[in-house]
């Protein structure tokens, strides 16, 4: 069946991340450890092969590929049960072993000489689906082999599959607190130029915030990042939802997210879910009353949001897709929209159709789950420019003082000038500016005006 | 003596003048016996013939058995009045008095069935006209054969209940008379079937009706009109039952014509012990004694047995042999996308076909793309048991057109005070329309200029949505689009997307319930949904293009081109917030729950009458609350 999605998950927190997505799939397709459909799991009204293929003998295979410089993440999927879930041929790990030491150029260079042996890949799995939509990858933006060498394939990707979707899962670093990867500035702002340029649709996941939900809302001490990631396996499971169990409407990617992206710049998305339990996440603490209502309320708080931002008295919406799953009804959600409008408690951007979009979903029947309603928030959000700032800021305050740039000179790219770095900060604060022309009024008629005055 | 009159039924005898005053006396008493014996007999001559019928036939058997007596008495007593010197004309008189109450009785009823039968023949011009059939004038009026001679015999039954001899009488011939008539009720309400030669009994079947036609023909009322009740011949006793009775044979007819075999009556009361104990008799308020009177009153019991009987039978035949509920469900897959991930990929794969004009499309092909989407077992549809049913088709007419039109036939509906949120997206959807409706509306619809006209002189209707910023970008981009992919010209002929709309294999019985009627409104829906599926299609490959081309996505440092893009972007923004916020209306708020309204209330159905009767409303209420049957939100899609 059409619309694939083929994932790819570069560097430590992309394989980690994509670990913990792909073991919430098997789950709520009644699909085993090993890959293969559990007897109940017959008839769920689901389409697995958005995600799926069948081999030969009929395991359900991801369309993944796991990509990274050094073998530590990738063998421990090997060494977990879902080793067998996987197809061996789509697992890259550098013949070296060396990884990228965090070090965005040297993920980049590595990526370019490997270049040919994951493109056989990409191209097998994009031969293998008979009408591709596009590829998600999964990756963070601090480190060394997910920004760089995931850097390195959003420009490669767009070159060769011109009309694909490329939709990112990327995960942000914590700003607040000091980090063991010292370059992290720099890696950030050379990848967020990739990511503002090549890929179309970035959900941004923010380290900062996932911690501090899991301490909040989850009341877990200290959060391993097994916890964390299983917050952003929820997430990416949640969003694909719609793909995964067909309703009336949202059963492709370009229609979620279309109308959530409206200028091709702005492409960041931020998220919200609620309710966390222990159902996603282990030893979380936490049971609501659900209704439709609270959820929806829940999703606009800052609080979920599992992006930290400042937002300014200016921010608002640019665009909101709540997917709510389980036995919603439908007066339900529209009394909660009207119940949001009446008490403004979201803003919406001066120039566009001012409205929440909903989408209903099922749950996966194999999953019990505590509660009634869950959902999910995809949202276009102003505010998203304050993190983008404070990642220039970061980078800017580094960039003066010139510290830890010998490691990046040993590359070619870097080599003879830092061109790079300035091309990509300048990118980066493009987008700010656009985000912010996003909140005036005069957004789209600015161009009037100009030709009016002169 | 003399005779007066000419009907042998209306003789009268009188006795000569010059009899002696005394003998005249008690003559004149006894006489009219003999105007009730000939008129009685000639009664029962003529409504012997075989035209009138089988209840006439056991009146007439009844009454002759009654003459017999009469015949008997007069016989011994003419061997008195041969043989015995006493017997006097007073012996006489004493004897023939008891049984001229009778016989007075008996003519009278005659003369009533005669007098109605007059009636009859006075206003048989009206029936001709009613029943529509090519009744000769000679044919005998329904008033005095089978439901009609009975309805005569309860009402003077009645009136004449204080007279117990009378009533005993009456009670005789009642039960004699009816014997035909409840052994055709019971072949009825036990076999569904009518063995009715000379049109007595209560039901009417028109072989004409045929169950084939309701798949063709869209106006069929097979339900309707293949039986029908007689009310004008309705014995008033039945008149309680005359429902039951009706829907009791309708019922053993369809399962009879699917070729199952129905019980014998006597198994079905055995079955139906629970039932028995439910007859619920309090409702019967007719007099007992005429029940009594017709097969020992037994066949109240036994319609309501057979009722409930046949009921339950039909019931289950639909919902569990034919599996009316999951049929519905995959009818609503295929009509309502209800998961419409197969059809996004029949869309992607048909997409070169359907841009064609619509006859030059190949069906043959369509139809095996669906197919091939269909079976793919990686398809949700793949588990549908049913999916072998659904077939492509290609409309002649547009949709607003059809609807229109059928609108028209309709009768104009007033524009209901809908809510306010589907008002606003009725206005704003209307203008869409507009554009998506390309095509043929202009050259199909010439004789709705008015339409046009009057869609003009709205101008609440155009200022409002016009007036808004969102409704003059949105018609004029959608115009744009529009134009673009279906040539822009307004005089071109269906597109294969505009005319493409599916068809569903409905065998009888279910065709009952999903009659052709049925099936265009699940068509009008689909093809509604279909044109905003592609509407949302088309503004998603924009977004596409502008996303992934390199020069709607880079700057290019010119202010005015970057000014122009951004309000193009906003555009296509509010264009496809505006058609999913839509769809969502539509499927989420329309769609689904009436869905799952019409299913929990075809879970506690007890008659199949209700389940027509929710399946209708089902329809008719989703293309109201979808805002397909309001002419003046249809007509605005005119206005250019």
């Amino acid at each position: 069946m059409p619309r694939e999605l083929i994932t790819i998950q570069t560097g430590q927190c992309g394989n980690q991340i994509g670990m913990e997505f792909w073991s919430q799939l098997c789950a709520e397709h009644g699909i085993s450890k090993e890959g293969i459909l559990e007897d109940f799991a017959t008839e769920g009204g689901d389409r697995k092969d958005v995600f799926f293929y069948q081999a030969d003998d009929e395991h359900y295979i991801p369309r993944a590929l796991l990509l990274d410089l050094e073998p530590r993440v990738i063998n421990n999927i090997l060494a977990s049960p879902y080793s067998n879930l996987y197809n061996p041929e789509n697992i890259f790990l550098s013949k070296d072993g060396g990884g990228a030491g965090n070090i965005w150029a040297y993920g980049f260079s590595q990526a370019e000489k490997v270049c040919e042996d994951i493109f056989e890949m990409i191209d097998r799995e994009a031969d293998g689906s008979d009408s591709l939509e596009g590829f998600m990858l999964l990756h963070s933006i601090a480190g060394g082999t997910g920004s760089g060498m995931g850097s390195f394939l959003l420009e490669r990707l767009n070159d060769r599959y011109p009309k694909k979707l490329i939709t990112t899962y990327s995960v942000f670093p914590n700003n607040e607190e000091v980090s063991d990867v010292v370059v992290q500035p720099y890696n950030s702002i050379l990848t967020l130029r990739r990511l503002t340029n090549n890929a179309d649709c970035v959900t941004v996941l923010d380290n900062a915030a996932l911690n501090r939900i899991a301490c909040d809302r989850l009341h877990i001490q200290n959060p391993t990042f097994a916890q964390t990631n299983q917050l952003v396996s929820t997430v990416m499971s949640a969003s694909t939802t719609t793909l995964r169990y067909p309703g009336y409407m949202n059963n492709d990617l370009v229609g979620i997210i279309a109308s959530l992206i409206p200028t091709p710049k702005c492409h960041y998305l931020m998220t919200a879910y609620t309710p966390f339990t222990s159902d996603q996440v282990e030893k979380a603490k936490s049971v609501r009353k659900t209704t439709v209502l609270d959820v929806m309320r829940r999703l606009l708080q800052p609080k979920n949001k599992m992006v930290s931002t400042n937002p300014s008295k200016k921010s608002c919406y640019i665009s909101v897709l709540n997917i709510i799953q389980g036995e919603a009804d439908p007066t339900d959600v529209h009394k909660s929209l009207l119940r949001i409008r009446e008490r403004r408690l979201a803003q919406f951007i001066p120039w566009g159709p001012a409205s929440i979009q909903v989408a209903l979903t099922k749950k996966s029947p194999y999953i019990q789950t505590s509660h009634r309603v869950s959902g999910l928030m995809l949202a276009n959000h102003t505010s998203i420019a304050s993190l983008l700032k404070r990642t220039c800021d970061h980078y800017d305050r580094f960039r003066k003082r010139g510290a830890f740039l010998e490691q990046f000179k040993k590359e070619d790219m870097f080599a003879d000038n830092l061109e790079e770095f300035d091309a990509a900060r300048e990118t980066v604060q493009d987008l700010i500016n656009e985000y912010e022309s996003c909140e005036s009024n005069d957004y789209i008629n600015y161009g009037i005006s100009k030709e009016q005055s002169q | 003596m003399g005779k007066s009159e000419e009907q042998t039924e209306r003789f009268n005898y009188y006795v000569d003048e010059s009899l002696d005053p005394s003998f005249k006396d008690l003559t004149e008493r006894i006489l009219p016996l003999a105007t009730y014996f000939t008129s009685i007999d000639a009664f029962i001559e003529k409504h012997s013939k075989f035209e009138y019928g089988f209840v006439s036939h056991a009146l007439c058997a009844a009454m002759r058995g009654l003459l017999k007596e009469y015949l008997i008495l007069i016989t011994q007593l003419e061997h008195q009045f041969r043989t015995s010197p006493s017997f006097t004309l007073q012996k006489f008189w004493f004897y023939v008095h008891p049984t001229l109450h009778t016989m007075s009785n008996l003519h009278s009823l005659v003369m009533d069935i005669l007098d109605a039968a007059q009636d009859a023949s006075e206003d048989e011009d009206d029936i001709l006209i009613v029943e529509g059939f090519n009744n000769k004038k000679d044919e005998i009026p329904q008033q005095i054969k089978g439901g009609g001679i009975l309805t005569i015999l309860v009402d003077r039954m009645t009136t004449m209940s204080g007279d117990l001899a009378t009533k005993k009488l009456y009670v005789h011939l009642l039960s004699k008379a009816s014997q035909p008539y409840v052994s055709m009720l019971h072949s009825w309400i036990h076999h569904g079937e009518i063995r009715d030669p000379y049109e007595e009994f209560m039901i009417q079947e028109r072989k004409n009706v045929k169950k084939e036609n309701l798949k063709e023909d869209f106006n069929d009322a097979y339900w309707e009109a293949r039986y029908t009740i007689r009310d004008k011949t309705l014995p008033p006793f039945l008149i309680p039952f005359k429902n039951k009775i009706l829907l009791a044979g309708k019922y053993l007819n369809v399962i009879r014509e699917c070729g199952i075999a129905i019980q014998e009556p006597q198994q079905q009361s055995t079955e139906e012990v629970v039932g028995k104990d439910g007859v619920d008799r309090t409702d019967v308020n007719v007099n007992s004694d005429i029940l009594v009177a017709m097969d020992g009153g037994r066949f109240v019991d036994n319609i309501e047995i057979a009722y409930k009987c046949a009921n339950r039978t039909l019931l289950d035949l639909l919902l569990k042999d034919q599996q009316l509920i999951a049929r519905l469900r995959s009818i609503k897959r295929y009509f309502f996308l209800d998961q419409s991930d197969f059809f996004t990929h029949f869309l992607d794969l048909a997409s070169a076909e359907l841009k064609k004009p619509s006859k030059d499309v190949s069906l043959t092909k369509l139809q095996s793309l669906l197919d091939l989407v269909l079976r793919n077992p990686s398809s949700v549809a793949y588990t549908d048991p049913f999916k072998e049913d659904v077939k492509v088709e290609m409309s002649t007419v547009g949709l607003v057109d059809q609807l229109l039109r059928i609108i028209n036939v309709a009768g104009m509906m007033e524009p209901t005070p809908a809510f306010s949120r589907a008002n606003r997206l009725a206005e704003s959807f209307a203008f869409r329309k507009e554009n998506v409706k390309m095509g043929d509306v202009e050259s199909e619809n010439e004789g709705s200029e008015d339409g046009v006209g009057s869609g003009t002189e709205k101008p609440g209707y155009a200022s409002s949505v016009a007036g808004s910023v969102t409704g003059s970008i949105v018609s004029s981009l959608a115009g744009s689009i529009s134009g673009s992919i279906m040539g822009g010209s307004n005089k071109q002929p269906l597109t294969g997307i505009e005319a493409l709309t599916l068809d569903y294999i409905v065998t009888f019985p279910l065709s009952l319930v999903i009659s052709r009627k049925a099936l265009t409104k699940y068509q009008l829906l689909f093809r509604h949904l279909l044109y905003l599926k592609y509407i949302e299609q088309l503004l998603c490959n924009t977004w596409t293009e502008h996303t992934k081309s390199f020069h709607w996505r880079r700057g290019s440092g010119h202010p005015a081109l970057e000014a122009w893009k951004s309000r193009a972007f906003a555009l296509r923004q509010r264009m496809l917030v505006f058609v999913q916020q839509f769809s969502y209306y539509v499927t989420s708020e329309v769609l689904e729950p009436q869905w799952r309204n019409l299913e929990a209330n075809l879970v506690k159905v007890s008659t199949v009458d209700q389940v027509l009767q929710y399946h209708s409303d089902f329809l008719d209420t989703c293309l109201k609350e979808c805002m397909l049957t309001n002419a003046k939100l249809l007509r605005v899609s005119y206005v250019q």
